[in-house]
């Protein structure tokens, strides 16, 4: 960004120059500066005054370049009455002095604000209130304020000198004591904020100290790990420092910062609390939120980042510190500071885990408390966390509760007002699986510890777990084993170009499912020892590799599926010839393949379903295959044997009928398909036990719902076929009559009718002239379609895919009710479609293919209304369209599905120009249409 | 602006670029005064009772990260340019969150910020502010009316041209791309406007005498 002096205006130039002097704290004369350009002095004389005045009043801004306060380079000796003796300390906030106040012969620690800073009347007045509220405390536990004082522009605070440590020193210390004992054998953190006696030796304070703390002779040899002694310094720490914070907090004070840098540790084991109020004042001057802004969020309570503070804040911060006494390192350890932002305000739970030895559960249970998300989960007063840690030292039992994963999941849910609109089944079903995950959970420790007898049920509850956690997600998510079809448009050269669909969740259900992810995440993370726990964790896997799928984190999604994969594998290598492993991993090569499919890549899915045909043909040998192998087997033929371009649903009827589907790359032949969706099929009628017969096709409740449903599709899927039409026809009318079984015997079960709407509406419609019965079963198949489409919007309004679906078949609908001339209830088709599809694209803004979806029926909308003569409307619909096309080219540039529609776009919308007698826009509109098809063209 | 500084943010203009978190971190914290300054500017005299500039740039960086990739895959500003305009959106989030429609005054939604505080309002503020000290605090709202009906007569542009020199301190180059302008008209104007500020506040009986050199 270089400023090019030549086109500038001269004196624009001198303004610049003067007022970046004036800012940088010279006192450039005016005078001087008109001598020196006689040419311009007029203008300056009269202009500079100006400036003068209108950047007076800019403030009061310590310039710090590290984020740490800085004093301008200046040495300071003397502060009025003050000597000043070393310099101690230096954090965000301002340079801490060891001093004596000479007139009282006392040693104090003064604590300097840079001198830009406080410069505002306000901010002065507020500092000032605060050291004067802060002055006010006098507690055994807190550093008393002596008073506020002034001088050459430095504003300094005066308190009572404390010979210790910052907690923030110590810990890295005792993590050096401890880890170095221990196979870690990793350097304390090197961030010690304070330049002086860096690296405590023996004799150092903070050394000192760290062996009073873990309770051992300073100079033992390899100090043991921390004991019982360690846990009860910390308990002790905490009790006084919570008896300050009551103290404080009884008078109306917050500190607002509790951090370990604001708790010292004298040598005598006296916890002095610092620095309160002087968040408060500071607040809002730069100061405050300088690099340093990490070092204090990290200590932040969530509702402090909605600026809502109370004395619940304050414990909070305090229980923060305590865990990391206790564990050594920082709860939330992010050094981003939106990353740690995010994390605190997620409440992410947190247990504590020290490099070594175990924290007793009365203290942990004791800070876990202190650290809640929701301050009304905290104690209630300091008073009461003080209580609770006297009680822990004197082995009284305390009152604070373990919080069970079940109330952990209430919080959640609490925090997560979006599930209030689900319904109480998947509440409870939720509430389920956190009890069963828990106690799965901690029977899973106790089958690690080697408690032989645990471990049977170990395994049972974490299968109930995620048998419980699969409920769920199927409501959550429909099961889609019928890919949404396609958005077809028409391409460059009358050929159709399809965009594939793909399943959009909708907000709540996305929610929730990420919501699902710990707890599969617990059962997916557990350390498996013996194989019947590690095909767990395969499993568990497995699911949370669907759950990323659903969510659209494909990658997430792969990653989990490539860790359930190994793990089976691993399985397989102590007994290859189980047909259960087999069937398993079959199944994660399938799903994996699912994700290439949506990715795609569809060389990467065939071979995936290729790997996992092949698992399954070396099971046929001497055993017979179990029948969820075999309908494993099937579900394999199914998505190979499944074109890897559906069908498209709407194709604009009047493209040419001759158009060529682009040929896709590495399609299967048909005769491959047919093979292998016959081969589908025997499988799966020989699981049913039936012949092929449509008589026999189940009536009542089939026994085996899935083996039909995953018929019927099939059938489809020949129906769809691109040459077997005929073949095909019958193949449809068999998969619609296997689904309305299944609908009629499983009303509730949503996929099923999703299902048979799509397979309605899957057939060809045939030119005009239509023979009457064929047009009464075209329109008998739409309105069962939408009927269908219909119940599933009003019973599940969350999911976005039904909505989309009824909207698409109005589409289609109109489309055929055009292709038949009537004009009247193809826009009437067209209007419901763009009705349905506009809330869609408001609800999902940054998926790309609502919107493109919308577009499509706007401009067959738009058409319809031409033939109508409605030719304004028309224009209107059609130039809303096009900026809305061109809105999101902008997004995506070059998008030639985008571009595509776009040109379409316009050649509708030079007709309806034309028809309103603009020719030279009709001709505009042609020229870009064309140029458009031009570039696409190139493109290719 | 010296070479070394001049390094550091091409250096950092790319790492943006390649959607480097820490990079937006360095950034903001190497642009924070200005920033800061912005929202100083821009917040309304009703809010700034509720919110400091902090929570702003607070919620102005967060902004910032979710957006980092968009912006590192079509950059089509200079960093401290995106910036200040994620900053500016965030201010008028919050302006509408916090004020709502109420605010819709149309005597104050005159600036190109349509929702946060106009500029009008802002320059006279702060000039009111510099002119009067504490103790003329009775003639204090008398004033601000004045010059702001002296802002008021100023053209749009010509108005945030000097906002934006001396209240944000942006560079000419800064406010020519902030404005979408050549860098020589946003030279031009700005001698412009300060002409005009000084024949407009010479109008003005209590603030005339300030405005004479020695």
């Amino acid at each position: 960004m270089s400023e090019s002096p030549t086109e500038r205006d001269p004196l624009e130039l001198l303004a610049a120059e003067y007022t970046e002097r004036l800012r940088q704290g010279h006192h450039p004369s005016i005078s001087d500066y008109a001598a020196q350009h006689p040419e311009l002095a007029d203008e300056i004389r009269d202009l500079f005054p100006t400036i003068v005045i209108t950047e007076r009043m800019k403030t009061r801004q310590a310039r710090s370049s590290d984020g740490r306060a800085s004093l301008g380079g200046k040495t300071l000796e003397r502060l009025g009455d003050f000597r000043l003796i070393r310099e101690i300390g230096r954090g965000g906030m301002g340079v801490v002095f060891e001093a004596e106040q000479e007139s009282l012969g006392r040693r104090v620690a003064v604590k300097v604000l840079p001198r830009q800073v406080l410069l505002d009347d306000r901010h002065l007045k507020r500092f000032q209130r605060e050291a004067r509220i802060a002055a006010n405390l006098h507690h055994t536990n807190i550093v008393e304020v002596f008073g506020v004082g002034d001088q050459e522009g430095f504003h300094y605070y005066v308190m009572q000198f404390i010979e210790g440590v910052g907690l923030e020193r110590l810990i890295p210390e005792l993590a050096r004591r401890i880890c170095k004992t221990t196979l870690h054998g990793s350097a304390p953190s090197a961030e010690d904020p304070t330049p002086t006696d860096s690296s405590p030796d023996a004799g150092s304070p903070a050394a000192t100290i760290a062996q009073l703390l873990l309770g051992k002779e300073p100079g033992d040899a390899g100090t043991p790990l921390p004991g019982s002694h360690y846990w009860r310094s910390v308990a002790r720490i905490g009790l006084q420092a919570a008896e300050a914070l009551q103290h404080a907090h009884s008078r109306g004070t917050l500190h607002r910062d509790i951090k370990p840098a604001n708790l010292l540790l004298d040598t005598q084991g006296t916890v002095w609390l610092a620095d309160f109020g002087l968040a408060k004042a500071a607040q809002s001057e730069d100061i405050s939120l300088t690099n340093d802004i990490v070092g204090t969020l990290r200590y932040m309570a969530p509702e402090q980042f909605r600026g809502t503070t109370d004395h619940r804040s304050d414990i909070y911060s305090l229980g923060l510190t305590l865990y990391e006494l206790l564990a050594l390192h920082p709860a939330y350890a992010e050094t981003s500071q939106s990353r740690l932002m995010h994390q605190i305000s997620q409440g992410q739970a947190i247990s504590i885990d020290p490099p070594s030895g175990k924290v007793p559960a009365e203290l942990e249970t004791i800070i876990l408390k202190t650290i809640s998300h929701d301050s009304c989960d905290r104690y209630s007063s300091a008073a009461a966390l003080a209580e609770d840690l006297r009680c822990y030292l004197e082995d009284r039992p305390i009152s604070a509760r373990r919080v069970s994963p079940v109330e952990r999941l209430v919080r959640w849910c609490r925090r997560n007002p979006s599930l209030a609109t689900l319904s109480g089944t998947t509440l409870t079903l939720l509430l389920l699986v956190a009890v069963v995950a828990s106690v799965g959970y901690l029977r899973t420790n106790q089958a690690l510890r080697g408690e032989a007898l645990a471990r049977g049920r170990a395994e049972a509850s974490a299968s109930l777990a995620v048998e419980a956690l699969d409920r769920i997600f199927e409501r959550l998510s429909p099961g889609q084993m019928l890919t949404p079809p396609p958005l077809s448009i028409e391409g460059t050269k009358g050929e159709t170009i399809e965009i594939p669909s793909s399943t959009i969740l909708s907000r709540d259900s996305a929610t929730l499912l990420e919501g699902m992810l710990p707890f599969y995440d617990r059962l997916a993370r557990q350390s498996a020892d013996n194989d019947s726990l590690r095909a767990r964790t395969a499993e568990a896997n497995r699911r949370l590799g669907s759950i990323h799928q659903r969510l659209g984190q494909f990658a997430e999604a792969e990653n989990d599926y490539q860790r359930a994969a190994e793990l089976y594998q691993k399985l397989r290598a102590g007994s290859p010839s189980d047909p259960k492993l087999r069937l398993d991993l079959a199944r994660v090569y399938n799903e994996w393949g699912r994700i290439h499919a949506t990715q795609q890549q569809p060389d990467l899915a065939r071979k995936s379903h290729e790997e996992a045909l092949a698992l399954m043909e070396t099971s046929t040998p001497a055993s017979p295959a179990s029948a969820p192998l075999r309908f494993e087997l099937a579900r394999t033929c199914y998505f190979l044997g499944t074109r890897e371009r559906p069908m498209p649903a709407t194709a604009p009827p009047e493209t040419d009928p001759s158009r060529s589907r682009e040929p896709a790359s590495p399609q299967r032949n048909p005769d491959d398909r047919n093979k292998l969706l016959s081969r589908a099929v025997t499988v799966l009628n020989e699981l049913t036990g039936s012949p092929e017969d449509p008589k026999r096709a189940p009536t009542d409740s089939p026994p085996h719902p899935e083996y039909q449903h995953l018929l019927a599709l099939c059938y489809l899927e020949g129906a769809t076929d691109a040459d077997g039409r005929s073949q095909g026809r019958g193949g449809a009318d068999r998969a619609i009559e296997i689904l309305e079984a299944l609908v009629a015997a499983f009303p509730n079960i949503s996929d099923y009718s999703f299902d048979l709407s799509e397979a309605c509406i899957r057939m060809h419609i045939p030119r005009p002239p239509i023979p009457p019965s064929t047009q009464e079963m075209i329109e008998a198949r739409f309105a069962r379609s939408l009927d269908l489409l219909e119940k599933l919007v009003l019973r599940n309004p969350d999911i976005p895919d039904y909505v989309s679906a009824a909207a698409r078949t109005h589409h289609k609908l109109g489309s055929f009710q055009r292709q038949m001339d009537r004009w009247g209830e193809a826009e009437q088709c067209f209007r419901r479609a763009v009705a349905l599809q506009t809330p869609l694209v408001k609800q999902f803004p940054d998926a790309p293919r609502p919107a493109l979806w919308l577009a499509t029926f706007r401009i067959a909308l738009a058409d319809v209304l031409i033939r109508k003569n409605q030719v304004e409307e028309a224009r209107s619909e059609l130039e809303a369209t096009i900026s809305s096309l061109l809105t999101q080219l902008k997004a995506k540039p070059g998008s030639a599905s985008i571009q595509d529609i776009l040109a379409f776009g316009y050649t509708k919308l030079e007709i309806a120009l034309r028809q309103s007698g603009e020719s030279e826009l009709a001709q505009e509109a042609a020229r870009k249409s064309r140029e458009i098809r031009n570039t696409l063209r190139n493109s290719r | 602006m010296t070479g070394d500084s001049n390094l550091i943010i091409q250096d950092l203009e790319k790492r943006l670029r390649s959607g480097d978190q820490q990079a937006l971190a360095d950034l903001f914290s190497r642009e924070r005064e200005r920033l800061w300054r912005v929202i100083h500017f821009r917040l309304a005299e009703p809010l700034r009772r509720r919110l400091e500039p902090d929570d702003v740039l607070q919620e102005a960086f967060l902004a910032a990260t979710k957006r980092l990739d968009h912006y590192a895959s079509s950059p089509t500003t200079s960093p401290f340019i995106w910036l200040r305009m994620i900053v500016n959106q965030t201010l008028i989030d919050l302006h509408r969150e916090h004020l709502g429609a109420q605010k819709r005054d149309a005597s104050l939604d005159v600036s190109i910020h349509a929702h946060s505080q106009s500029t009008s309002a802002s320059v006279a503020i702060q000039l009111v502010g510099a002119f009067i000290s504490p103790s003329r605090a009775a003639a204090r709202a008398d004033i601000l009316a004045a010059v702001y009906a002296t802002i008021e007569q100023m053209d749009p542009t010509d108005r945030e041209v000097l906002a934006l020199r001396h209240f944000e301190e942006l560079t000419n180059s800064e406010v020519a791309e902030a404005l979408g302008i050549e860098q020589k008209a946003a030279s031009i104007r700005y001698i412009r406007a300060l002409r005009r500020l000084k024949e407009l506040l010479a109008q003005i009986p209590d603030l005339s005498g300030e405005l004479h050199h020695e």
